[in-house]
C-alpha cells in the first residue's frame, strides 16, 4: 500500500492547537449521548430519547428473534446467576468499545467464598405455589403454576427456591454486591434498605417465572422513608436497572415480639463491642507492662523494727539463735526472750528442766513475737517470747535501730519516685484509651437512645414490590450523604507493608453503603468525620479492618499510614464478621 | 546465539565505549542483549522528547482525577487539558488534513468520556488508553475512505535512522528509505513513525499497541533490518 508521503510539513503552532480545545463541546456531545441533555428540550422529544427508543425496539426485535431461533419461545426473563462474572468479556477492562456508551462493569463478587451470604432453600409445589418466610423475616408468595422450564414449558413437581438476604454493609461486602449505579453514565452510590436474591431450579436446572406471573416479596427491614425504589441486577449490562417504587407495610403488633427478640439477641452490651474489648485488652496491657517494670525495681528493705525494753516483772530467756536460719533477728542478736502474758499456764518448771532441744519460730503476731519450742523426751513446752533488750543493750540497739530507719526512709522514698516515674510514663497512655472508652459509651448510649427512638418510629416494616423474574433485587435510593473531609492514606499492615488490596471500602456505619476505593494508596480518601467509618479490605485471602476508633486518628487534609487488623482467619461466617467489624 | 545477520551501527562514542555491540543479532533479545540495546537507545543521538512517562506519583494523582471524572463527566476538563495537545500531535501525524484531525481529536475524548466508567487502572499511563482511543478512531477514518493514511517525516529523523541502520553515507539513500517506508505494512510503519518520527520510548510503544517493550524492541530491529537490506540492495543491485 503506497501512502502519501510529507517531508518536513509545517506543524501547528501549540497557541493553534490549544487555541481549538472546546471541553463544553465534547462534554455537551457526551450529554446528548449518554441522554442527559437538552435542558432546553424536552428529552421524550429529542433526538437522543428517538434513537434510544429505536435502539431499544431493535434490541428487542432481535432479541425476539434470537430466542425463538435458539430456545423456541424462551421466556424473556432469564435467572440471575451469581457466575456472570465469570462469562468472558464481561470483566472490567480498558477496551475501547465500538458503542457509544459502555456501562458500567460490575459484578456479583464475593471477596471471600467460604465467608460469601449462604442461601436458604426452600421447596415448593410448582402446581401449588405458596409462601415462605426467611429466617430474617422477609416473605415470598409464589402463586400457583409460576414456574416454565428453558423451553417455556409450564412445570409441575417439586421446585428448590433459593434465597438470600443483604441487609447490612457486612452482607454486601461479603456477597460482593455491587454499590454503585451508573444511570445515563453518571454513578451514584446507594444507600440500601436491604436487598435479596431469589433463585429457582428443578432437578438442579434453572426455572424461570412465566411470564403475567408475579412473586410476591416482603422485605423485612428497619428502613421506612419513602425515598427507596426497587432495582433489579442486570447480569448481561452488569448494571442495575429501575424496576419501580415499592409499598411500605407496618407489622402487625402480632409479628413484633418476634423480631424484637431477635433484634434484643444481635445487639451487643457495650462492653462486648469490638472497640471497647479492644480498648480493654489495650488498657490491662498497659497496666501489666507498667505493673512488671515496677517489681522489676530493686525490692525495698525491710523496715527496721523498734527494739523493746524488758520488762523486769517478767520472766526472760537468753537464747543463741542461729542467724544465718533468721536473718531477720540480726538486730535481734543481743536480745534475750521475754515470756509474753499470753503464756497463761507458764511455771518455773522451764526454768528447772535442761531441754534437750529448743526450736525458735515465728509466733502469731509475725515480727513481733515467737514460739519457742522446748522438748526433753515426750515432754514438750511451748512459749510465745518476745525479743527485748536489757540496759545498755537497749540503749545501742535503739541507736543501731535510728540508723537503719534512716537508711530505710531514704531507699523507700527512692523507690517511690522510681515507681511514680515509672507509672507517670503509662499515665497519658492510659488516661487517652480511658478518654476513648467514655466517648465509645456516650456514643453508644446515644446510638443505643437513637435505635431505640427509630424501633419506636419506625419498628419493622415490609417492603412490598413484586418479581416477574429471578435475580438480585433492591431497595436503594441514591447516597446524598454529605463527605466533607477528605484525606490521603497509605493502608498498611501490622509489618508496616503496604496491603495488597485491589478494592477498599469505606463503610459509614450510620448509613446502609459501601463506598470503594481501589488501590491501598487512596490519595482522597473522602468520609464524614462526624460518622462512625470503618475500612474494609481483602488481600490474599485475608480479610482486614480500620476500627472507627483507629478510623478517628484519620482527620480532615491529613496523610498517614493507617494499620489495618488481621482478623482472625478461623472466622467463620458473617455472623463472626459482623462481630469482628461491631457492625 | 544465532549469527548475527546484520550488524547495528551506533556513533562513534558509543562504539568506542560499548564493543559488546557488535554481538548484537537481529533475532534475539535476550537478558545480556537487552541492556545493550538499551545502552544504544540511551545514546542514541535521537533526542527523546515524549511527555508520556509518569512517576507512580503522578500516575496515582491521575488516577484520583479519573475516578473524580468517572462520577462527574464534567470532572473530566483537567484530563482534556493536558492530553488534548498529545492526542491532535498523534492524530495530525497519521493524516494530512489539519480540521480533520481537529474533528477526530475532539472524537476522541468524547468516546474517552463515554468509555471511562469502564476505566480501571492498570499502572499504566492514562494516556496510552487515549492513544489506543485515537488510533481506534484514525483508522476507522481510513476504513470509511474520509482520509488518506498519511506519513509525515522529518528529514533529520529520516537521517538519523539512515545512520542507524548503516555508517555508509549514501544521498540516495534517503530517498529509497522514504519511499520503502511508504510502502511498509501497516504494523511496522506504526512501530517506526512512534520510534523515529514521534521519538516514543518502547515502554511507550508497547504500552500504545499493546504488546511487551520486548517485543516492540525484536519488530523494529526486524523492520529495520528489512530496511537495510532494500538499501543496500538499490545501492548494490548486483
Amino acid at each position: 500500500m503506497k501512502r502519501k508521503v510529507n517531508i518536513n510539513r509545517e506543524k501547528p503552532s501549540a497557541e493553534e492547537i490549544r487555541g481549538r480545545r472546546d471541553f463544553n463541546s465534547v462534554l455537551q456531545q457526551y450529554q446528548r449521548s449518554a441522554g442527559t441533555g437538552g435542558a432546553s428540550k424536552s428529552f421524550f422529544r429529542s433526538t437522543g430519547f428517538l434513537v434510544s427508543v429505536f435502539a431499544v425496539a431493535l434490541a428487542s426485535v432481535s432479541v425476539w428473534a434470537y430466542l425463538n431461533y435458539n430456545t423456541n419461545n424462551l421466556p424473556d426473563l432469564l435467572p440471575a446467576s451469581k457466575h456472570i462474572s465469570e462469562t468472558p468479556g464481561s470483566g472490567p477492562d480498558n477496551a475501547v468499545a465500538s458503542v457509544a456508551v459502555v456501562p458500567v462493569k460490575m459484578h456479583v463478587a464475593p471477596p471471600l467464598q467460604k465467608l460469601d451470604i449462604p442461601y436458604q432453600n426452600y421447596k415448593m409445589d410448582a402446581a401449588k405455589g405458596g409462601e415462605f418466610k426467611s429466617k430474617n423475616g422477609s416473605r415470598i408468595r409464589i402463586p400457583k403454576n409460576a414456574f416454565a422450564d428453558s423451553k417455556g414449558a409450564p412445570l409441575q413437581g417439586e421446585v428448590e427456591l433459593r434465597f438470600r438476604e443483604f441487609k447490612d454493609p457486612v452482607d454486601f461486602f461479603l456477597g460482593g454486591i455491587p454499590m454503585s449505579y451508573d444511570s445515563a453514565g453518571v454513578r451514584h452510590q446507594f444507600e440500601s434498605a436491604g436487598m435479596i436474591e431469589l433463585l429457582g431450579y428443578k432437578d438442579l436446572k434453572p426455572v424461570y417465572i412465566i411470564p403475567g406471573k408475579k412473586v410476591e416479596v416482603e422485605l423485612d427491614t428497619r428502613y421506612s422513608g419513602p425515598s427507596y425504589s426497587v432495582y433489579k441486577f442486570d447480569t448481561a449490562s452488569c448494571n442495575w436497572t429501575f424496576i419501580g417504587k415499592d409499598k411500605v407495610r407496618h407489622l402487625d403488633k402480632n409479628e413484633l415480639p418476634e423480631k424484637a427478640e431477635k433484634s434484643k439477641n444481635t445487639s451487643l452490651a457495650f462492653e462486648n463491642l469490638p472497640e471497647v474489648k479492644n480498648i480493654d485488652q489495650k488498657l490491662d496491657a498497659l497496666k501489666h507492662e507498667c505493673e512488671t517494670k515496677v517489681s522489676q525495681l530493686p525490692a525495698l528493705p525491710a523496715e527496721p523494727r523498734e527494739p523493746q525494753k524488758a520488762n523486769s516483772s517478767r520472766k526472760r530467756f537468753d537464747i543463741d539463735i542461729d542467724l544465718t536460719e533468721f536473718p531477720e533477728m540480726k538486730e535481734f542478736k543481743s536480745a534475750v526472750f521475754e515470756v509474753g502474758t499470753e503464756n497463761k499456764n507458764f511455771t518455773n518448771e522451764a526454768f528447772n528442766t535442761i531441754w534437750d532441744d529448743a526450736q525458735i519460730k515465728e509466733g502469731p503476731r509475725k515480727g513481733v513475737n515467737y514460739w519457742l519450742h522446748l522438748k526433753k523426751g515426750i515432754q514438750t513446752m511451748d512459749i510465745v517470747a518476745y525479743p527485748v533488750f536489757e540496759g545498755k543493750k537497749y540503749t545501742e540497739a535503739m541507736k543501731t535501730y535510728k540508723a537503719e530507719q534512716d537508711k530505710y526512709n531514704t531507699a523507700r522514698n527512692q523507690r517511690l519516685a522510681a515507681e511514680k516515674q515509672i507509672r507517670s510514663g503509662y499515665e497519658p497512655k492510659v488516661q487517652e484509651l480511658e478518654k476513648n472508652r467514655l466517648e465509645l459509651e456516650k456514643a453508644w448510649k446515644s446510638q443505643s437512645r437513637m435505635k431505640n427512638d427509630n424501633e419506636q418510629k419506625t419498628a419493622h416494616v415490609l417492603r412490598a414490590f413484586e418479581l416477574s423474574g429471578f435475580g438480585i433485587f433492591s431497595c436503594d435510593m441514591p447516597d446524598i450523604a454529605i463527605r466533607e473531609a477528605m484525606a490521603s492514606i497509605r493502608l498498611k499492615d501490622k509489618s508496616g507493608k503496604l496491603i495488597p488490596c485491589n478494592t477498599v471500602f469505606l463503610v459509614d456505619a450510620s448509613r446502609n453503603s459501601l463506598y470503594t476505593y481501589y488501590q491501598p494508596v487512596i490519595s482522597a480518601l473522602r468520609f464524614n468525620p462526624s460518622s462512625r467509618n470503618m475500612l474494609w479490605t481483602v488481600a490474599d485471602g485475608k480479610l482486614y479492618l480500620v476500627r472507627p476508633e483507629d478510623f478517628k486518628r484519620i482527620t480532615n487534609h491529613s496523610d498517614s499510614d493507617v494499620e489495618m487488623t488481621e482478623a482472625d482467619q478461623n472466622i467463620k461466617d458473617a455472623d463472626a464478621v459482623k462481630a469482628f467489624m461491631g457492625i | 546465539m544465532q549469527c548475527p545477520s546484520w550488524q547495528l551501527s551506533f556513533p562513534e562514542d558509543l562504539k568506542k565505549s560499548e564493543p559488546a555491540v557488535s554481538f548484537l543479532c537481529s533475532g534475539i533479545i535476550g537478558s545480556d542483549t537487552e541492556d545493550i540495546m538499551q545502552s544504544a537507545i540511551i545514546h542514541s543521538p535521537m533526542e527523546l522528547v515524549s511527555k508520556y512517562h509518569a512517576s507512580a506519583q503522578d500516575m496515582q494523582t491521575e488516577w484520583e482525577e479519573i475516578q473524580a471524572a468517572q462520577i462527574n463527566p464534567a470532572l473530566f476538563e483537567v484530563l482534556y487539558d493536558r492530553y488534548y495537545e498529545r492526542i491532535f500531535s498523534f492524530i495530525y501525524q497519521r493524516l494530512d488534513d489539519k480540521e480533520l484531525a481537529f474533528d477526530i481529536s475532539s472524537q476522541v475524548f468524547l468516546k474517552a468520556m463515554q468509555n471511562l466508567p469502564a476505566y480501571r487502572f492498570k499502572g499504566v499511563p492514562f494516556a496510552s488508553w487515549l492513544f489506543r482511543i485515537a488510533k481506534s478512531e484514525v483508522y476507522q477514518v481510513f476504513r470509511e475512505q474520509k482520509a488518506e493514511r498519511t506519513v509525515n517525516i522529518e528529514k533529520v529523523s529520516l537521517k538519523g535512522m539512515v545512520e542507524e541502520m548503516t555508517e555508509d553515507f549514501y544521498e540516495p539513500y534517503y530517498d529509497i528509505l522514504k519511499d520503502s517506508i511508504a510502502e511498509l505494512p501497516e504494523d511496522d510503519l506504526q512501530i517506526v513513525e512512534m520510534r523515529f518520527f514521534e521519538k516514543r520510548s518502547f515502554k511507550e510503544i508497547g504500552e500504545i499497541l499493546e504488546i511487551t517493550e520486548n517485543h516492540a524492541k525484536v519488530k523494529l530491529y526486524r523492520i529495520l533490518d528489512k530496511l537495510k537490506k532494500i538499501l543496500l540492495k538499490k545501492k548494490n543491485p548486483i
